[in-house]
């Protein structure tokens, strides 16, 4: 979409509107880094990216969707029952509320939820709810409430749409009209439920709520209403108890539901998604981007949101590197090999081919390189390398996968015995930071201490760990199952070997059953040595499919606006050969030694009036402002017209006092010239100001308070940065 | 059936309102008004139909506009009730909702209505009858806030339509503080009902017990179910004496108290069957306990009626949930039983999930800065928080309340939050996560200034994102309107001081050194 579209769009919350010169008809392809780019590599990358993300987000989905739906099936057997499950001898009914908390915007269980209640069950025979949805920007007042509430169940029935003439029948915000369509439709569905669920509830008027369950708890149980709150809040301290009064909470029944708790559906997420054997994600994270979710996910935004946000940022970040052209074929998304050939011959490819020969011939041996120099024209083995390289490392991926797997599971196993020791780090490492150290190859203490952990099991613990190392190799998926055909046989020959001892006499089995846990043990450190030492970008050509350790661009998730905006104003030398337009057309930016602060006047406007800004008080005096500001402007005017007169003067000497008795001389000839140019200064220097004025108000550097004539304040004090 | 402890009330009322009903009535009862109008309703409904007596009782609170409230009126006045089908019709063939005018004609069609279908005979001449009209308000002190103009219209209401009509209003609170100032609104006739006593209170939970033949509920048990209703009345009638408050406390303790009987009955009637075949099973009926085990009961139980009362009267929990948490051990009476066991059980456990478990570190950092902002005058955040070099030992505690002068400084945290802007919460919130987060953070080589780390922090999208995802939860609340653009955004911190205490120990914060006013 351009962005005239995008702005007509009412749904699009965020405009992007790229900046281009005013003389620029059209920007050029984007490209990091363009000088080992292939022409048009972006798009194509960016394809390749768009393929990788969403099979990984579709993979996440069904994660949490497996995750969740348990949940979900639990809050809605407890809202089926909401009306048949009631202690006896209540003294009125209540309201049946549920309160699911720690949910913010549309949460995959709160969906979820709705959608088993909608569909209802065939073969239990229970009719479907309806499911009217309320939002705290549709419930200003009790009357809009409710219209939107009974609008919600009417509706959506295809009994909803009977004509009703506006004056002589029923309000649409009156319950009895609600009441009028729910005994008509039961007739035909009986015992459905109608439930509210009341998104954002914090942002709710509370006065608004109390009245809402004022009314539906007196059509209690003639209509069957549930309410099913969405908190964000945590559930101690109660926010219901806090802001609504004891009269409003005497009229429910409130429920609590919390839902497990994010840090762990995060773990298995993760493990589910990029070290499970029986997915592979195209991209694999590394321990940086791990270690970073993990930190960031704890310390600022507990949300699974933020969680697919940063990995897709990630992957991002990723098809970055011009050689990921390569992610998932080596045909550069053409049909086939001849055309991507054909392709890489032409001249502008040259860059990208020369980088990719770079890398591709610094990652062979010796020998190879030696017969990769010789034949350079052998393009299509070249691609033939690669289409290897990727064989590889998937094949290392999958070992690395299967081998960190089934240390987790052993590791698990173990733990649920009571041996606390193999937990390493203070209070239980979490499965994330185990991620990270393993992908960084840092597991060997881990493995040697279950190894030898497993060397003092008992002969049934033992036996337990054996029968879940067979069922952890029986659920391998096909391709990796023939892979670990060795190991599966022999774990099946140990149990085997095990329940004979089992009935062998105790004297002699105690001895075999040693050697037996000693086997085992090793085996298990030799496996894991075997599958978790090398670090996946020990293979060739790595950073193809692994983001490693580049670090992540954290600065997008997380930005200081503020202070960049300072420091931008403060030393815009620095942002300058990033943007092009703040270099000055002259040059005179560029001829900086490099460390050596500019001076004031080489700055640009803005921040020429910022430097004057941060050394007024709490008040600016706006003239004193502007003679300052017009003072710096003046010695640029000087300065520039001395280069240009050294321009002119063709590199002759010319000392100071020289070019003063010439200026002076000047002057006196063209006094009336010099009158109009003055004019036309100051007219230049009043603009200038006031341009630069209205940049620093508009980010709201300035406050306009009218208490003292000419005078503005300042509304940033610490600047730490001088 | 009128209530018991309401008998003489509702015959006086049943008098009122057959000889000679006044326009306009107000039942003014502080502590049950729920109660008196369920009296007032079987009152009107057990009037003689001759001449007809037509009523409609309505509760204030669903009525938020005029409109509902005239549809309302009308529709039960009427006797009708819209179908669906029929596209939700009102009663009559004109608009009677439009304003007050239309009201009172349809009030009066609804009266011509009724004495065309009532006639009498007397002396051969047939003569139509008018029908008696009484309104019924409910939580009338709801119209004051709703429908404040029609306060003076409706009590002048009998008046104004030429009709035998009779309002009456039902409040908790009393008539003065609903009559509009201006305007000139008649005094009512004004009602108070009899205090309840015990044995009515009683008398009226007696019955909500649903008597079924289920053994918890079982007829024979009523005797019991008296016996522990007085004992639970004593206990909770310093706090509550509303007979629904009680019903509904007893209601969620009953299964449990009864559950003993209920084990020892099954052991016997397991013990005879053993005994003599199954023949005999149906023939062993459930019996009332004896004196001694009833006495055994209610002092074994006594001390979780204060625990539910405490669980329940708030509403920490709902009766369902607690009754199922709160079963006794089973054969309780067999077994030697010690109070102590039960008790142990009834003590509320402290749900999971709380703050602590799910809020971010930041937001934790967040909430914290914001107490302090809220509890510390402003005045005093140099002191606490100020760090010139090597400084950081000579801050000292907050001056001691003295009652120098006769005044008693009081804490700050007694007098509730107060109110400070975001730039305030951020520089408290920087000196927190400078001294209490450096060991916690990711290393980053790029900061090398001290406390430049600290300083991006405070800055970065996600703290201030957490500032308002805080308040989104209404743990922050924000006093200055969202739409102000000019001038920081006012907070104001909505956590008690137990709840900071357990933040700050979960981020090892020592929080009484950082308040100013220590306890």
């Amino acid at each position: 979409m351009t962005p005239e579209q995008c702005l007509d769009d009412l749904s699009q919350t965020t405009v992007y509107i790229p900046y281009s010169e005013p003389g620029e008809e059209e920007t050029e392809s984007y490209s990091s880094c363009a000088d080992k780019d292939l022409p048009g590599g972006y798009e194509l990358r960016f394809d390749s990216y768009k393929q990788a993300w969403a099979k990984c987000f579709t993979r996440m989905q069904e994660v949490s969707h497996a995750i969740y739906s348990p949940v979900a099936s639990n809050i809605v057997a407890q809202i089926r029952e909401a009306f048949t499950n009631v202690l006896p001898g209540l003294p009125y009914p209540e309201l049946p509320v549920f309160a699911v908390s720690g949910q913010s915007g549309d949460s995959p269980i709160l969906q979820n939820v709705v959608v088993q209640l909608e569909d209802g069950n065939v073969e239990d025979d229970v009719t479907p709810a309806r499911v009217a949805h309320l939002h705290p920007a549709d419930c200003m007042n009790i009357m809009l409430t409710m219209k939107s509430m009974i609008h919600g169940f009417v509706s959506a029935s295809p009994e909803g749409s009977t004509k009703r003439k506006s004056t002589a029948s029923l309000a649409a915000y009156d319950i009895e009209l609600l009441n009028a369509w729910y005994t008509y439709s039961v007739t035909e569905q009986e015992g459905m439920q109608l439930v509210v669920v009341m998104h954002d509830f914090e942002q709710f008027e509370p006065k608004v709520v109390q009245d809402l369950f004022n009314v539906c708890s007196l059509y209690i149980p003639r209509l069957p209403l549930v309410f099913v709150l969405a908190l964000s809040s945590p559930p101690e301290p109660s926010y219901l108890h806090n802001t609504y009064p004891r009269a409003t909470l005497a009229l429910l029944r409130i429920h609590n539901i919390t839902v497990t708790s994010h840090v762990e559906v995060v773990e298995q997420l993760l493990v589910k998604t990029f070290f499970d054997p029986a997915f592979d994600p195209g991209i694999m994270v590394g321990p940086v981007t791990l270690d970073f979710l993990h930190d960031y996910f704890t310390r600022h935004n507990r949300s699974i949101d933020v969680v697919t946000t940063i990995l897709q940022l990630a992957f991002m970040k990723h098809v970055d590197e011009p050689l990921t052209l390569f992610l998932f074929d080596s045909n550069l998304n053409c049909s086939n090999e001849k055309s991507a050939l054909r392709k890489l011959t032409k001249p502008e490819s040259f860059p990208f081919l020369e980088y990719l020969f770079t890398r591709v011939l610094s990652s062979q041996t010796g020998q190879q390189q030696s017969r990769w120099k010789s034949d350079r024209n052998d393009l299509s083995s070249l691609l033939g390398v690669i289409t290897d390289c990727r064989v590889n490392f998937h094949e290392q991926c999958q070992k690395f996968r299967v081998g960190f797997c089934l240390l987790l599971r052993v590791r698990k196993f173990v733990l649920d015995l009571g041996y606390k020791s193999v937990e390493s780090g203070e209070d239980g490492e979490s499965p994330m930071a185990i991620m990270s150290r393993g992908l960084r190859g840092r597991l060997t203490k881990d493995w040697k201490h279950l190894g030898s952990v497993i060397k003092k099991l008992n002969l049934d613990q033992l036996s337990g760990l054996l029968d879940a190392l067979e069922w952890f190799f029986a659920d391998l998926p096909d391709g990796v199952f023939e892979d670990e055909e060795k190991d599966r046989k022999w774990v099946e020959r140990k149990r085997a070997s095990l329940l004979g001892l089992g009935q062998a006499s105790s004297d002699q089995g105690g001895q075999a059953f040693e050697t037996l846990a000693d086997e085992v043990g090793e085996w298990f450190v030799e496996y894991s040595a075997e599958r978790l030492t090398r670090r996946l970008d020990e293979a060739r050509l790595w950073d193809i499919w692994y983001t490693g350790s580049t670090p992540f661009p954290s600065e997008l998730i997380n930005p200081a606006p503020r202070a960049h905006i300072t420091s931008a104003l403060l030393h815009p030398e620095s942002y300058a050969d990033q943007i092009p337009c703040f270099a000055k057309s002259d040059g005179s930016v560029s001829n900086d030694v490099e460390g050596e602060a500019p001076a004031v006047w080489e700055l640009p406007d803005t921040s020429i009036l910022f430097r004057g800004y941060l050394e007024a008080g709490k008040m600016i005096n706006v003239f004193d402002w502007y003679q300052s500001f017009a003072a710096v402007l003046e010695t640029q005017r000087d300065k520039e017209l001395r280069a240009g007169d050294q321009k002119k003067a063709d590199g002759s000497p010319c000392d100071e006092a020289a070019h003063e008795r010439r200026r002076d001389s000047d002057e006196e000839e063209m006094e009336d010239g010099e009158e109009m140019e003055d004019e036309k200064w100051g007219m230049e220097v009043q603009a200038r100001f006031i341009r630069g004025v209205h940049e620093l108000d508009f980010m709201g550097f300035l406050k306009h308070t009218g208490r003292k004539a000419d005078h503005v304040t300042r509304t940033v004090f610490d600047v730490t940065e001088q | 059936m009128v209530l018991p402890g309401y008998e003489t009330f509702a015959t006086l009322f049943t008098g009122l309102l057959t000889t000679a009903p006044p326009p306009f009535i107000y039942i003014h009862d502080v502590s049950t008004p729920h109660i008196t109008s369920s009296v007032i309703s079987s009152v009107l409904a057990a009037l003689p139909d001759n001449p007809p007596f037509l009523h409609a009782i309505v509760d204030a609170s669903t009525c938020f506009t005029a409109r509902l409230l005239y549809d309302t009126v009308t529709q039960k006045l009427a006797n009708w009730t819209p179908a669906w089908e029929s596209g939700c019709q009102l009663w009559g063939d004109q608009r009677w909702n439009d304003n007050f005018d239309g009201f009172i004609h349809g009030l009066r069609a609804i009266s011509v209505e009724r004495s065309k279908s009532s006639t009498t005979k007397t002396r051969g001449k047939t003569t139509q009858l008018t029908p008696k009209m009484a309104i019924v308000i409910e939580r009338a002190e709801r119209l004051k806030e709703f429908l404040p103009d029609l306060l003076v219209p409706l009590s002048r209401l009998a008046e104004s339509a030429r009709l035998d009509l009779t309002i009456i209003l039902i409040s908790e609170y009393p008539w003065q503080e609903l009559r509009p100032l201006v305007g000139s609104a008649p005094d009512p006739l004004y009602v108070r009902p009899p205090e309840l006593s015990k044995t009515d209170t009683i008398q009226i939970v007696v019955n909500y017990f649903p008597q079924d033949e289920s053994n918890s509920h079982n007829p024979v048990l009523l005797p019991l179910y008296r016996q522990f209703l007085s004992t639970l009345y004593d206990v909770c009638s310093p706090f509550t004496r509303d007979p629904n408050e009680l019903a509904y406390i007893a209601a969620a303790r009953w299964p449990g108290f009864i559950a003993p009987v209920l084990d020892e009955y099954r052991r016997l009637r397991g013990e005879i069957c053993e005994d003599s075949g199954d023949a005999e099973e149906e023939e062993f009926e459930l019996t009332a306990p004896t004196e001694d085990a009833r006495i055994r009961l209610i002092r074994l139980f006594t001390p979780s009626f204060t625990t539910a009362l405490e669980a329940l009267y708030p509403r920490l929990s709902n009766a369902t949930d607690w009754a199922a948490d709160n079963q006794p051990q089973r054969n309780l009476l067999s077994s030697g039983f010690s109070g102590a066991n039960l008790l142990d059980k009834s003590v509320l456990q402290t749900s999971q999930g709380s703050l602590t478990d799910i809020l971010p570190r930041m937001s934790k950092f967040i909430l914290l800065a914001a107490f302090l902002a809220s509890t510390n005058p402003t005045k005093s955040d140099i002191r606490m928080f100020g760090r010139a070099l090597n400084e950081r030992k000579k801050r000292r505690r907050g001056g001691v309340a003295t009652s120098r002068g006769g005044t008693v400084k009081i804490p700050q945290r007694h007098l509730g939050p107060i109110i400070f802007p975001v730039d305030r919460l951020l520089a408290i919130l920087g000196i927190l996560i400078e001294e209490y987060d450096v060991d916690s953070r990711p290393p980053a080589p790029e900061y090398k200034l001290p406390g430049e780390y600290s300083d991006m922090e405070i800055r970065r999208v996600s703290t201030h994102s957490g500032v308002m995802e805080l308040t989104a939860m209404r743990l922050l609340r924000r006093v200055s309107p969202p739409e102000r653009l000019d001038g920081p955004p006012m907070f104001r911190c909505a956590i008690t001081y137990d709840v900071a205490l357990r933040v700050a120990k979960d981020l090892g914060v020592p929080l009484n050194d950082l308040i100013s006013e220590p306890t």
